[in-house]
């Protein structure tokens, strides 16, 4: 065992506090993302997205099913679009209820805009082919790896929605998953 | 070339000494003394600490990764929360008591559970966005740990964590929107505790994070030959400023050797990448500086530092100064043959001319490790100008012959002017 000289009385006097306040401070910011995402899945917005489903893994969080939301890739024709947008940047997205239960985007906007409908906040990748290429946040579903599997393996023809819980930013949190519009997931707030 | 480390080599020079009566024992005691007096140098146990500290985040971080639903997820976060206490308790504990790689080892595993915390958080909520936020989070944490309770391993690995997150971004780059500059001021923050804990390693693992920025940010700009020359200033002008510092002030406490070390590498890498992208099967664009008329004002004012220092050299008659001087000359070397004479096999020639300077400056300086840089990249460049010229072989031949001439040659005339010649030195 390396043994060397205690530390110094000051040293001694700095350590203690010092060591106690990462500790808390470490132990705040885990704290501050809990409660920011409980907050986000108890009081947010809800909205169904429809998606589909394949299984990699994440060297540091294990399995989860990639979500092909299917607001990631929309017809030019079918979307107002902000002509400000550029690739690489925010986009915001509003969102109108569809009639078999999944919402739809209606406008896409390179600011907040000042709507009243739920608006989701992704990233404008490209344009090609009169399609629109987003990205959002919230395309990963992070499960042991029998659950992730069990969501790839689900038959085509089922059709997958995500729930999600938005603030009035644009920020947003998985809430559960369905199939076939039936709740098969629900995610506890803690 | 020594095996054993400076400790044992100057140990064992002191018994020998003494034995040969050239050292009174009083004072080989004294030198003995204060050659022991560096309690804290990387042990075995040291290493074993530091190897079971890793082990242990590595089953934190696959634990969090196994997403085991036998366990509540609350339980599991709670599991973390505990360890990190438990390690933070554990560092509090050994540094009261002295117990040194035991106290560095704890605040490791401490920041290690930290990041497991953030990975586990994550994957409760489903928390993606953007990957590198998390590795930032957990960087700033274990910076804040480094700074508040002075852990070297630490800073290594806030310094290395920052480093990732930087690497983690890359993807996203666009040619001249996008550097990453924040980067740096983190990286500049890591610097700055690496000298006042005054840590070996912390210091190069600094230097590595910078040459990592270096050189990413060479591939993601749009004119790479630019940077490159821009990189080959900065180098020249960190070889300057290590060379001024080891005339005098001594400013990074003995850690000049090896950042000169590291900016020798950079130079050599850059002077490399020149060369190359200037060979047939090469990737410069030649209208690229055509584009730009004013690319040669910055990286010609890079060289000022270099040559201010070899003038304020000249004026305060620093040790040095010779090597100040090589070093500007080099500057223009390089500049001249890249910017503005790019005339066939000069480059080349340049190439094996800079390995040479880094092995003459080796052998100045008594640096082993200038000295391994120079003669490998010699070699190196040897192979490159064989490889790029295959197909010509009786040119290659010729530029051998010529460059095997000028070196020898060179040899003869300074054994000639070698004053130790005569006493056989």
């Amino acid at each position: 065992m390396t043994r060397v000289a205690p530390p110094s009385r000051p040293a001694a006097r700095w350590l203690i506090p010092g060591i106690v306040a990462v500790a808390l401070l470490q132990t705040a910011a885990l704290g501050k993302m809990v409660t920011d995402r409980a907050a986000l899945l108890r009081d947010g917005f809800e909205v169904v997205l429809e998606t589909g489903a394949i299984d990699p893994r994440d060297l540091f969080r294990g399995h989860y099913a990639i979500l092909n939301l299917a607001i990631t890739r929309l017809d030019k024709g079918d979307v107002t679009v902000d002509p400000a947008l550029a690739s690489g940047a925010p986009v915001y997205v509003t969102l109108t209820a569809g009639e078999d239960g999944y919402w739809q985007a209606q406008g896409l906007f390179a600011t907040p805009p000042d709507s009243t409908t739920p608006v989701l906040k992704g990233v404008f990748e490209y344009e090609i082919d009169q399609q629109l290429i987003l990205s959002f946040p919230f395309d990963r579903y992070f499960a042991p790896e029998d659950r992730a599997l069990e969501l790839e393996a689900l038959d085509r023809a089922d059709r997958m929605g995500v729930i999600l819980a938005l603030d009035g930013k644009g920020n947003g949190a998985i809430k559960g998953l369905m199939i076939d519009g039936a709740l098969v997931y629900e995610e506890p707030l803690f | 070339m020594h095996i054993k480390s400076k400790n044992a080599v100057i140990g064992e020079a002191l018994e020998d000494w003494r034995d040969r009566g050239l050292l009174d024992t009083d004072t080989a005691l004294r030198l003995r003394a204060d050659l022991d007096r560096g309690g804290q140098s990387f042990s075995f146990n040291a290493f074993v600490i530091t190897a079971g500290v890793v082990c242990l985040c590595f089953a934190a971080m696959t634990f969090v990764a196994a997403n085991w639903d036998q366990m509540s997820r609350l339980t599991r976060l709670m599991l973390v929360v505990l360890a990190l206490w438990t390690a933070w308790g554990a560092a509090l504990w050994t540094g009261l008591r002295g117990l040194h790689w035991w106290h560095q080892g704890s605040m490791l595993l401490a920041c290690g559970m930290f990041g497991a915390g953030i990975m586990l958080v994550s994957q409760i909520y489903h928390i993606q966005g953007n990957a590198a936020d998390a590795v930032w989070l957990w960087a700033v944490g274990t910076m804040l740990g480094a700074a508040l309770t002075r852990g070297r391993m630490v800073l290594v690995l806030a310094i290395g964590l920052f480093a990732v997150w930087h690497g983690m971004q890359i993807e996203g780059f666009r040619p001249d929107s996008d550097l990453n500059l924040p980067y740096l001021g983190w990286w500049g923050a890591g610097a700055m505790l690496a000298l006042w804990l005054q840590s070996r390693i912390a210091a190069h693992m600094t230097v590595l994070a910078l040459c990592f920025w270096l050189i990413s940010a060479l591939t993601t700009v749009a004119s790479p030959v630019l940077a490159a020359l821009i990189l080959g200033g900065l180098a020249l002008t960190a070889i300057s400023g290590m060379l001024a510092s080891l005339s005098g002030p001594r400013l990074l406490r003995g850690f000049e050797g090896a950042a000169l070390a590291y900016a020798v590498l950079m130079l050599g890498i850059v002077t490399f990448y020149l060369t190359l992208s200037l060979t047939e099967a090469g990737f410069r664009d030649p209208f690229e500086t055509e584009t730009d008329p004013h690319g040669w004002i910055i990286p010609t004012l890079l060289l000022i530092p270099s040559l201010a220092l070899a003038m304020l050299g000249q004026f305060r008659r620093w040790a040095l100064l010779y090597d100040l001087w090589v070093t500007v000359a080099a500057g223009v070397l390089i500049l001249g043959v890249h910017l503005v004479f790019p005339l066939p096999l000069l480059p080349e020639a340049l190439l094996l001319a800079v390995f040479i300077w880094v092995t003459r400056m080796g052998w100045r300086l008594d640096q082993r490790s200038l000295r391994v840089i120079g003669m490998g990249g010699f070699i190196l460049a040897l192979l490159m100008v064989y490889g790029v010229t295959v197909g010509t072989l009786i040119g290659t031949s010729g530029f051998y012959l010529g460059a095997g001439v000028i070196l020898l040659g060179g040899a003869w005339v300074a054994t000639r002017l070698d004053p130790k010649r005569k006493t056989g030195s």
